[in-house]
Parts: C-alpha cells; structure tokens; sequence
C-alpha cells in the first residue's frame, strides 16, 4: 500500500475521521465541507411531535383564489416520499423568504409546462406546513400515501410558511393576460417583492 | 504455557495483532456489496440526472455562509448532469466488479464527493460516507480478488495466484469506523429523546416515526399489531447497543451476538422505513465484510 510515510499518513487521516465521526467540528469557513461530511450519525435523536408534510397552492389568476398545486412534476426525483427535494427545501428553508421567494419565482415561471392540478396561469404560490398529530401508542394506524392535492385532514394544522406578496400576484397575473407584452417568466428575484410585501403578511415577521 | 515476557509482551501481541494482515475477503465482500448499495441509492437520483444536478431544477440561491449548504456549486448544464450521472452509476458498477478497479473507484470517489457537495437537498447519509467508502477502495488493493482484475490478470498469466490477505489497515478501518458510527449515533439520541431520565426521554421515539412516508407496509403492520410496550423495548436495546457498540465489537465474546444484532437491526430499519433502505443495505454491506466469520464470505464468494 505504499511506503511508510504514507502508510502512516493514511493512518492519521482515519483517525482524524473518525474523531470527527464522534465530535463533528464547527461548520465554519474552510472546514464546512470536510465537516459536512462527518455529520452523518444525528439518526432519528429526536421523537416527532407531529407527522408532517409541505404543501404548496397556487393563486389562480383566472379564479383569484389560492388552490393546491402539486409539487411533485417540478421536483420529480424521489416525489412520493420526504427525501424528495420539495419536502427537503420546506425542511431546510422554511424561514428563508429569499430562497422561497426563489422557489415561487421558479414555479411561476415553470407551471405553464406542468399538470400540476391549477390551470391557468398563476400569479403566486403559498407554501404550508401540514402537521398531523401522532396516534397514541397502540392505537390502529391508517396507511399514509402522500397525496398533495388531497384536501386538509379536519385533525391537521397547516401552518403558513410563505406567501407571494400581493403586488406579485398582480404583476404575474398582468403578464399571463398580455402575453405579447412578454413572455410568462417570473418577476426577477431582486424586484419589488419583498419590500412591497404589506406588513404581516409574511408569517416570519410575525410573533 | 505463561508468556515470559509478561503482560507488556500480552499487550504487544495485541496491538500487533491490530496491524497484521488480514483476509483480503472482507475487503472485497466490501467492494462488492457495499458499492451496489451506493449505486442502489444514486440510482434515484441518477435517472434524474436533470432534477437534481442541472440548471434546469430548482437550485436554492447562493448565500453567504449559509449552514445548510457544505459549498455553494452552481447548476450544470443538462447534457453534462446527465453524463456525470451516468459515469457515476457505470464507475459505481465497475468498482463493485472489479473492473479497472483503481480508476473506478477512484472516478466514483471524486463524483460521489461532487454530487454531495452539489445538491445538498438530496443529500443523506449515504452520500457522506458514501465518498469515504470508495476513497478507502482506491487507496487499498481492492478488485484483487473475485474480480474482473483478477480474472482478466489470470488470463495475461495462468500462474498468478491472487493475495489471501491485505495489509491490516484495509480491513481496521471497516472494523473501526462501524462502531466508532454506532457510538456516535447513540450517544445523538442519548442526548436526544432516547434516554430514560432526561427531560426529553420519549418512550416512543420509533412508534412516533412511522406516520408519514418512511411508513411502509411491515412498520403499518407491526405499528397495528405489536404491543406498544415493544417499541420502548427496542429503542433502549438499540440505544444500548450504539452507545456500548465499540465494547460489543472488541470483545470476542459479545462480538459474534453484535454483529447478529447489527445485521438484524439493519434488516428491520430497511424494512420499516421506505427510502432508508440503500443506508440499510450499505451497513449491512459494512458489517458483513468487517465482522462475519471469514470462512462464511469465502464460502459466498467462491
């Protein structure tokens, strides 16, 4: 395998690996991805309090009320269960207006190439949280299907996570009704969005 | 007989006997199994090559310093996801066959690094020690035996006799990174939900996993029909188990019962969590190599 040196560099390399493996460095600057790469043994450490999944409804334009919108033709990889990337980005991102205002910019510019379950175009999308409480211990269970078109179970919660400010709802709207005045593409991240958006509205400047 | 020369020369022995030599068929039962597991995984991700590396999905904006994200990689055109994802899965096969093992596994080992780093969304645990695995495959002389390599070797010279062992580090790493893992793992929950006595004990950390789509349609019918008692019964073995688990693999004693419990372990999670099953498969493919008797891998791979 190599002279000594290397052999004994090699050695020092596993351990240095495996006492990352037991205490993971901080995540910072350089480190990051060697240490990303060690934080792989948080299995299941904690009990869910709720079973849950992230929805997503789209404003119809045509309709001007808000309908649920399948995510699963625009993040088809893995879409039936939470290792898809939709669930992974409402994981991760749920605080993050910037990255979700992204990814409303990217459906509003995709639906026009997807049966996502809203015809027509869109002007906007929400994103929510779908909490269903845990069946106490022993109780008969129901099979779960991931099914996001399927209406709110009565038991369930759905907390908001984010919603396309008004202003974007009504400039989307006004590009699907005179295509010739341009394509259908998204407002451009950077636009009036964000400081347009009334008060309140976006949940992460509530209480 | 005592040994003359005491307990430093019982000492010697043992560290020793850390480095000797040690059967090149764990090794190999590694390669195998342990890159179609990776392969298993990826392959969800490989035939959307499109939807998960290219500029075509989703990609979430670059941010600074953002904790989620090991490094912000930019989006690769179609055509070019779509090969790398290919020569991922085709490196990923030639290495578990043996097939021009030192590129392949060297090949699988930068792509499995990159596609880690590129998407963090699709990202798991398979995909973290995933690269480990096949760096430690390029670096030792895996594909020597039961291998395309050794077959095509054979054929160039009828008188080659493959190795029967490998240097000692091959193998320890294997045998020490398992229950370095396990412990790691448990001392998480530990501190988690899985310990009696904490404020945050939950008795039914595993019952409260399985209502959503890790459910599949074993844990829906164990959840109907075991007592719920059960489910506290195996979180404290398992959490026993990880935290104690470099204990139960350096004693001789424990480690044959270690090695069915991980085995058996590893089955039920992939049975009873949908897509955890390529991570399940994978440690599978860990534990058999490193800990199942030599002579049981030699009678599966002759």
């Amino acid at each position: 395998m190599g002279p000594a040196p290397l052999r004994i560099a090699l050695a020092v390399l596993a351990v240095i690996y495996f006492v990352m493996l037991m205490k993971h460095p901080d995540p910072r600057g350089w480190i990051r991805p060697l240490a990303y790469f060690s934080e792989c043994t948080g299995l299941f450490p904690k009990a869910d309090t709720m079973a849950t999944e992230f929805r997503l409804e789209g404003y119809s334009c045509e309709r001007k009320d808000w309908e649920l919108l399948d995510p699963r033709p625009y993040f088809p990889m893995r879409a039936d269960d939470k290792e898809a990337r939709f669930q992974r980005l409402g994981y991760f991102y749920k605080g993050d207006v910037q990255v979700l205002h992204a990814l409303g910019d990217y459906i509003t510019s995709h639906h026009a190439d997807h049966e996502d379950g809203v015809s027509g175009p869109i002007g906007g999308i929400r994103m929510f949280k779908l909490e269903r409480p845990i069946p106490a211990p022993g109780t008969e269970i129901e099979r779960y299907a991931y099914e996001p078109l399927s209406p709110v179970p009565a038991d369930a919660k759905r907390p908001l996570l984010f919603e396309s400010a008004p202003a974007t709802l009504r400039k989307q709207c006004r590009v699907a009704r005179e295509p010739q005045a341009g394509s259908a593409s998204a407002v451009s991240p950077g636009s009036d969005e964000v400081e347009t958006m009334p008060a309140g509205s976006d949940p992460w400047s509530q209480p | 007989m005592t040994d003359p020369r005491g307990f430093t020369g019982w000492i010697d022995d043992r560290v020793m006997a850390i480095f000797a030599p040690q059967p090149i068929v764990r090794l190999e039962v590694i390669r195998i199994l342990a890159s179609l597991a990776i392969v298993g995984f990826m392959l969800a991700r490989i035939i959307h090559a499109d939807d998960w590396l290219s500029t075509d999905s989703f990609r979430v904006p670059a941010k600074a310093e953002d904790w989620r994200q090991p490094a912000s990689l930019p989006g690769l055109p179609p055509g070019l996801a779509w090969t790398l994802a290919i020569t991922l899965g085709v490196a990923g096969l030639a290495t578990a066959a043996g097939a021009f093992t030192r590129i392949a596994s060297g090949v699988f080992f930068v792509l499995l690094t990159y596609v880690a780093l590129a998407d963090r969304l699709s990202a798991f645990t398979v995909s973290k020690i995933g690269p480990v695995i096949a760096l430690v495959l390029f670096l030792t002389p895996s594909g020597s035996r039961w291998s395309v390599d050794a077959w095509r070797r054979k054929r160039r010279d009828p008188s080659y006799q493959p190795p029967d062992l490998v240097s000692g580090g091959c193998v320890r790493f294997f045998q020490v990174m398992l229950p370095v893992f396990y412990c790691s793992s448990g001392i998480r929950k530990a501190v988690g939900d899985w310990l009696p006595g904490r404020a945050t004990y939950s008795p039914y950390v595993l019952w409260t996993n399985l209502h959503d789509s890790y459910q599949t349609p074993v844990s829906w019918f164990l959840a109907n029909h075991m007592p719920a008692f059960s489910w506290t019964v195996m979180q404290l073995v398992t959490l026993a188990f990880e935290v104690f688990a470099p204990i139960w693999f350096a004693v001789k004693w424990t480690r044959p019962y270690a090695t069915g419990w991980a085995l058996a372990m590893h089955l039920m999670i992939g049975l009873m969590f949908g897509p955890v099953i390529w991570f399940a498969l994978l440690m599978i493919a860990l534990v058999a190599g490193s800990y199942l008797p030599e002579s049981w891998l030699r009678r599966v791979l002759r």
